[in-house]
């Protein structure tokens, strides 16, 4: 698959086929795909680690990525887990910001890996790829930030739940 | 003459009055149609589609053929009951052919030096007969009649054809799949439009006249009167057929509805699948956008004007001198559809459509507007929903009767969950629906309501976590413990509501028991459904009950299962976080998807947001609520949800039902 998407159409057509890619217009597609690099990452590889600068903005195809923090006495928990679609590396987009949590490989991983600098140099000169990037970089951190209220807010009702006001 | 059908008539014909023309005489009728100088115009099988054409002997109509349609598919093939004439749904021609022609001349102008002159043609038709024209056609007429003859300006052409045609009405007894006409008032009976009306029965034809023209055809043929047998058989003809439509419109106020929306994005949407062919406006019997051109010699002295069908899918038709009013293809297909069933009714006070779907037939890519108008113009919510268990039903339903079940086995599903099996459970029970629940009881503590797991011949499981005082004294039961049970009481999924769709199945920790009964019905009866997807969540991998029954989904061909959890540990190798993210950027068809939602609140009010969000009308989108019970008949008033009684009205819910209740604090 690496072999035979390596032609700029074939991994515009690949982008284009993402939730990510299908909110970006055609020319701007064109001019993204030209930026990225197709490659594979195996179980346990590091894409992101918290705190570290963000060198890619890392477009996952295929596989599974898990978005990691490291909790005294627990070690390294998986919050939550990227699918095929979705991006990991939006703090690219800040350059000042360093990685907001660690992101590791946990099955083989097709991904279209987008370099921070060169990125940010082309999203500088064209408005149209910057305002859907952005749009799109938004929609997924605002739909992590959703999950993570409900994910607290079970939580919540986890504890709430032990201290036997269930009337049966 | 002696024939199925027919009793002696010696009086006149009169207007109220049902005859019997025996099928071999139909070439009578061709005939007689003939001998009054009309050139009859009917169907024939050419080209392996069923048209209208000129025949000159009833041997050329389509005997024994009908009709397969469906949305861009189209199929003539032998019919399989006896044979009839008339048994095929509609033709891609319709009777505009010759009443509205695709192409005709408007007149010559001429140039003489400065003088210019203008001729119109003059108007000769010969007269018609239309045999075989089915109500929504007919329907069809009467709108060109409003829009060609009765406006500000008649067309000249279109009244000179009109005024001569002698129309033999027949009865539908065969409507396919895009066959709408029940929703749209237009048939499948004959009711207006027709000099006489037929209905076709295995023998013959029962005859009705509509005009005195048709009265007078009768009396011509001199048929007999028809026996009450076959006036009752064809009676039960187009009640058959208006019973086997089973798709409809709602049409109450989707005028307004219609033309309020020119901002949703549907319309961009169905545009990446419309080919603007113009297909549709080509097989409408009531589409009558014309162009004009000119032929006219090279020094331009002299020219001829045509008038054509051209149709509002045509880049140029919204085109001006410097730009086009309609350049994108999402405008054509909006002014297409609201002008049909929106703007028209404005213009013309009646619906440009007649139900007879041939735009959804011959549409290459299968747009059928009965969908796109019904997410485009839903109409308000419909509340329906299959009834709950009747009172008949319901074992031990008064509240503080029980009938006793003993427990058979004991499996533990997680450190607080466990799955029972009762046997010696009474057969109401046991034959209870999927999604409806007990209430259950042991001495000492409040009864408890539970969602009945499975379902089975000779018993049913239950599935628990013990959460109370009276949970935890009933997970603590051994095998051969007694259990007092009321029910099935409540009502349930309604698989039906997904036959011919997509399932989606979405299960949040212990809601997946409660749709455990529902999801094995599906599989058990797969071939009801569409793509089955199976989307389960749970707080933690500990937390996830009926693993094994997960994994046999899992290793189903047809049915697509997938399960995430909120927090997970270094063993899991899933999916992590909430359950919405395994399906809110999945591809969903919301024309085609039901949804069963089950679970914490929270989680089915996200995943119904999602769903929504996707364009899941709310009336396909199902949850079981939760309430405190302690009737489950509705006498106690505890489970009260604004107007309903979950344990009775309930526990499952259209999201349509509940409407704002589902999201608001403290209901």
């Amino acid at each position: 698959m690496l072999h035979l998407m390596n032609a700029i159409a074939d991994l515009r057509q690949a982008i284009g086929a993402t939730w990510f890619g299908s909110g970006i217009p055609a020319p701007s597609l064109e001019r993204l795909a030209s930026l990225g690099r197709l490659r594979e990452a195996g179980p346990g590889e590091l894409l992101l680690v918290e705190g570290a600068p963000t060198a890619e903005l890392d477009l996952i195809l295929s596989g599974r990525v898990g978005v990691t923090e490291r909790e005294p006495g627990r070690g390294e928990v998986t919050l939550m887990t990227v699918e095929p679609g979705d991006i990991v590396g939006w703090s690219v987009l800040l350059s000042h910001l360093p990685a907001t949590a660690t992101v590791r490989v946990m099955e083989r991983t097709l991904l279209v890996a987008f370099p921070g600098e060169d990125l940010r140099a082309a999203l500088a000169q064209d408005p149209v790829l910057s305002a859907a990037i952005h749009r799109q970089a938004l929609d997924a951190v605002a739909r992590r930030l959703m999950a993570t209220r409900h994910q607290l807010l079970d939580l919540g009702s986890a504890l709430a739940s032990g201290l036997g006001i269930d009337p049966w | 003459m002696v024939t199925t059908g027919a009793v002696s008539h010696d009086g006149p014909a009169t207007m109220g009055s049902r005859w019997w023309l025996p099928r071999e005489d139909l070439g009578r009728l061709v005939a007689s149609l003939r001998a009054d100088g009309r050139d009859v115009i009917g169907p024939v099988v050419e080209g392996g589609t069923i048209v209208y054409r000129e025949i000159t002997d009833a041997a050329a109509l389509p005997i024994g053929v009908t009709d397969e349609q469906a949305p861009g598919r189209y199929r003539t093939q032998p019919s399989t009951g006896a044979p009839h004439t008339f048994g095929f749904a509609s033709s891609p021609t319709s009777w505009k052919a010759w009443t509205f022609p695709p192409r005709v001349g408007l007149g010559t102008a001429r140039r003489d030096g400065d003088a210019l002159t203008f001729e119109q043609p003059e108007r000769r038709v010969r007269p018609l007969a239309f045999l075989g024209a089915r109500a929504c056609d007919l329907a069809a007429i009467a709108v060109h009649d409003r829009v060609l003859r009765d406006g500000l300006v008649a067309d000249d052409d279109y009244v000179a054809r009109r005024a001569d045609i002698l129309t033999i009405g027949v009865d539908c007894a065969a409507p396919s799949s895009t066959c709408f006409c029940s929703s749209m008032g237009t048939g499948p009976e004959v009711t207006t439009g027709h000099d006489i009306a037929l209905t076709e029965l295995d023998d013959g034809f029962v005859v009705r006249a509509g005009t005195d023209a048709g009265r007078a055809l009768v009396e011509r043929l001199a048929l007999a009167e028809a026996d009450q047998a076959a006036v009752d058989a064809a009676r039960r003809v187009p009640e058959q057929a208006r019973a086997s439509m089973t798709r409809s419109l709602a049409t109450d106020g989707l005028p307004a509805r219609l033309v309020a929306r020119p901002d949703h994005p549907r319309w961009a949407e169905i545009a990446e699948r419309c080919l603007a062919c113009t297909s549709c406006t080509m097989v409408c019997p009531t589409c009558f956008c014309t162009s004009v051109t000119q032929v006219s010699d090279l020094d331009a002295t002299h020219a001829t004007s045509t008038r054509q069908w051209d149709s509002c899918f045509t880049l140029g038709f919204g085109a001006v001198a410097g730009g086009n009013f309609r350049s994108r293809r999402q405008d054509r297909y909006r002014q297409w559809l609201t002008h049909k069933f929106g703007t028209w009714v404005e213009q013309f006070g009646t619906m440009g459509c007649v139900g007879c779907g041939r735009c959804i037939t011959w549409c290459p890519v299968g747009i059928d507007i009965r969908d796109e108008l019904e997410v485009i113009a839903a109409p308000p919510a419909v509340v329906e929903h299959p009834p709950g268990t009747d009172r008949s039903s319901i074992v031990a339903a008064s509240p503080g009767q029980y009938a006793t079940a003993t427990i058979a086995a004991v499996e533990r599903e997680t450190p607080d969950t466990w799955t029972f099996t009762l046997s010696g459970v009474p057969e109401p029970i046991t034959g209870g629906q999927p999604g409806q629940f007990l209430m259950v009881d042991l001495p000492g503590y409040s009864a408890v309501p539970i969602s009945i797991s499975r379902y089975r011949p000779d018993g049913i499981q239950l599935t628990i976590r013990a959460a109370g005082p009276a949970t935890t004294v009933i997970t603590q039961l051994p095998v051969g413990a007694q259990l007092g049970l009321r029910g099935p009481l409540g009502r349930g999924w309604p698989a039906s509501a997904a036959d011919g769709r997509d399932v989606l199945i979405v299960a949040g920790g212990l809601g997946l028991p409660p749709l455990r009964p529902l999801i094995e019905q599906v599989i058990a009866e797969r071939g009801r459904f569409r793509d089955v997807r199976i989307v389960i969540g749970a707080r933690t991998p500990d937390d996830l009950v009926l693993r094994g029954d997960t994994a046999a989904w899992r290793a189903l061909d047809d049915v697509s299962v997938e399960v995430t959890v909120d927090r997970a540990g270094p063993d899991w190798a899933g999916p992590v976080g909430v359950v919405t993210q395994l399906f809110d950027r999945a591809p969903i068809d919301p024309i085609r998807t039901v949804a069963y939602l089950c679970g914490p609140e929270r989680m089915m009010q996200a995943a119904s947001r999602v769903l929504g969000g996707r364009g899941l009308l709310p009336d396909r989108i199902y949850v079981s609520m939760e309430r405190h019970m302690e009737c489950g008949v509705g006498l106690c008033g505890h489970c009260q949800m604004g107007p309903f009684f979950v344990c009775k009205d309930g526990p499952v819910f259209s999201r349509a039902e509940l409407g704002d209740a589902f999201e608001l604090e403290g209901i």
